[in-house]
């Protein structure tokens, strides 16, 4: 392969939607490509399952709660939406295990149709175990938090 | 075509749109209150979410969860089914602002259609016969009464903006009016934020014949026949069937005619049913126009064997209509019968319960459309319907004996429904010969109702 083919292939695999490539010829010399990690896409649905079986979606929630069957409260989404654990994306997030938060304090924004929802918390307390990803799509009562309340 | 519909609905009519996706190759998105996590439509679309509690108002009627749904999982279409959002021009006019198709008729067709007087006035201009009534509003008791003089008692006082029954009150002479105009106006206000009246005749124990119309973005539009739907309690339709014993093949035509025209006035798109009622004279006349899929579609398609749901999609994809009018052929007869959660012995109240044991009946030409299986919880949120039972066969006779048969065979066990009074009905001669009107259950209520329960002891024991 000479130089200019090497940069045609540059830019073909740029322009694609490849990760990966690698060209080996049979002079063994090889030219491997890689991208970076992609930006994580705007939009990644956690609870979207394989098609197969629907219902493994509300379980997709369910079993991320399951620990939380321990002790404590969860706080659950009142809307469907995107929810995100900080103001913006450069801003540390509003809490992080270990959080001592006030009854009414914002913990996290759900995003739906472009208008951004405080969720506060429903008691004084701390954060015990964050149960979604930064992001991440969520239904209506989906847990999103479980927190220990504090008298 | 689309990629991804989301059924904004529950039970049997949302089971029905996946099962059409489904054939078509396009993914769907449920949507379930956490009332109905469990629902067959859950476990059957491609991807399932929950939008909000138990009460309809804020999970099947909640438009902001519900579009949010729709755009985070990337859906193309929405399918309102029938009831909750379907008739929602705020709703349709949202998707349309967030690129999502709503596969139905525009927001600003629906509103046209939506408000009854103003419907009427428009099918009056396009040459559709409508129930002689008022010129437009009517602004008091004092205006109603002088165009009821001009028309004749009995009279219905109604809401320009109504639906499902609400706004209508009946005054059967002079010294009825007033009362009947503000107490209408006063639950038009409630209900619907508007208290616009307008004046009808009322024509006395009518026939409830519609037509199903479809029609394209293409300007094509045609009707595939009509349903009757007389046999109903309290406005409530219990049985329907189609093709009507009341229409000839000239007044069909006409009819026909008349609600493509309505149709064609409005720049109707999708599938819409035209309501007529018709008088002892076979005399018709446009009441209003539904602009939704309705319940008792199925009839429709049994008779035609066009699947309405589909024909629905492809419009809303900017297809053209598959079918031309002179394609549209009527075979045989069909009938359904509604299977509600209700007890007939105790004044119909809705009866709740679990389904203990389930058998469909099946065959040939039986459709059943339900969302039930065994172990489904019957829900108090929700309204009562549990089944649609429809059966096709080559005459009106045949089709009667097969709604007998089917409804002998069902099993629906720990909840009553009406199933048992639904059969009783199709031994009815008035039912039989097909010489019914609006008033067929309420005059015969009480003799089918101790018939039910006559038969009951009797299963019971035999020998008493």
């Amino acid at each position: 392969m000479n130089l200019q083919e090497i940069y045609d292939l540059m830019e073909k695999f740029e322009a694609s939607s490849l990760a990966e490539l690698e060209v080996q010829e049979e002079s063994g010399a090889r030219v491997s490509m890689k991208k970076a990690a992609p930006a994580a896409p705007v939009f990644v649905p956690q609870g979207i399952p394989a098609p197969v079986s629907a219902a493994t979606a509300p379980a997709a929630a369910e079993t991320a709660a399951a620990p939380a069957m321990q002790e404590g409260t969860l706080v659950k989404a009142p809307l469907v939406g995107t929810f995100y654990r900080a103001p913006s994306p450069d801003a540390p997030p509003f809490v992080e295990v270990g959080s001592r938060v006030k009854k009414g304090d914002t913990i996290c924004l759900i995003e739906a149709m472009k208008m951004i929802n405080e969720i506060p918390a429903p008691a004084d307390g701390v954060i015990e175990e964050i149960l979604v990803e930064n992001e991440s799509v969520v239904e209506y009562d989906a847990p999103l938090f479980r927190m220990k309340e504090l008298a | 075509m689309f990629k991804r519909i989301l059924v904004a609905n529950r039970g049997e009519i949302a089971l029905r749109i996946i099962r059409c996706c489904r054939e078509m190759e396009i993914e769907t998105v449920a949507v379930y209150s956490t009332e109905d996590r469990s629902a067959l439509h859950v476990k059957l679309a491609t991807y399932a979410v929950c939008i909000g509690p138990a009460k309809a108002a804020d999970s099947y009627l909640n438009m902001k969860n519900i579009l949010a749904a729709a755009m985070k999982y990337q859906c193309d279409a929405v399918h309102p089914g029938f009831g909750f959002l379907s008739e929602n021009s705020e709703f349709a006019r949202l998707c349309e602002e967030c690129g999502i198709c709503f596969i139905g008729p525009s927001a600003a067709v629906m509103e046209q259609m939506g408000n009854k007087e103003a419907a009427r006035r428009l099918m009056q201009r396009s040459g559709v016969p409508v129930v002689p009534g008022s010129d437009g509003r009517v602004e008091s008791a004092e205006h109603a009464a002088q165009i009821a003089e001009k028309i004749g008692y009995p009279v219905l006082v109604k809401a320009s903006a109504g639906g499902g029954g609400r706004g209508i009150r009946k005054a059967y002479d002079v010294t009825e009016l007033a009362s009947a105009f503000s107490s209408a106006q006063a639950e038009a206000i409630s209900c619907f934020g508007n208290g616009e009246m307008y004046l009808e005749k009322l024509i006395v124990n009518p026939r409830h014949i519609e037509f199903q119309i479809l029609g394209d973005s293409q300007g094509n539009i045609i009707h595939l026949g009509e349903r009757d739907c007389s046999i109903q309690r309290k406005n409530q339709k219990l049985i329907e069937e189609a093709p009507s014993k009341a229409l000839t093949p000239a007044l069909r035509e006409q009819m026909g005619a008349a609600a493509v025209a309505a149709a064609r006035a409005a720049g109707y798109t999708s599938a819409g049913t035209v309501e007529f009622v018709m008088d002892k004279d076979g005399g018709f006349y446009f009441i209003e126009m539904n602009t939704r899929i309705q319940v008792e579609h199925p009839v429709t398609e049994m008779i035609t064997g066009v699947d309405l749901i589909r024909e629905q999609i492809r419009i809303a994809a900017g297809l053209p209509l598959l079918i031309r009018q002179e394609d549209v052929q009527i075979r045989g007869h069909a009938i359904e019968c509604r299977i509600n959660a209700e007890d007939p012995a105790h004044g119909f109240r809705p009866s709740p319960g679990t389904v203990q044991f389930l058998h469909l009946p099946g065959g040939c030409g039986v459709r059943v459309d339900t969302a039930l299986y065994t172990g489904y919880k019957t829900s108090p949120f929700y309204d009562s319907m549990m089944a649609k039972v429809i059966v096709h066969a080559p005459s009106r006779l045949e089709a009667i004996r097969r709604m007998r048969r089917a409804l002998e065979e069902m099993v629906i066990d720990g909840v009553q429904t009406n199933a048992d009074f639904a059969h009783l009905i199709l031994y009815h001669p008035d039912f039989i010969k097909g010489t019914y009107d609006t008033s067929f259950i309420e005059r015969n209520l009480e003799s089918l109702l101790q018939l039910d329960q006559e038969s009951e002891r009797w299963s019971a024991d035999p020998q008493a």
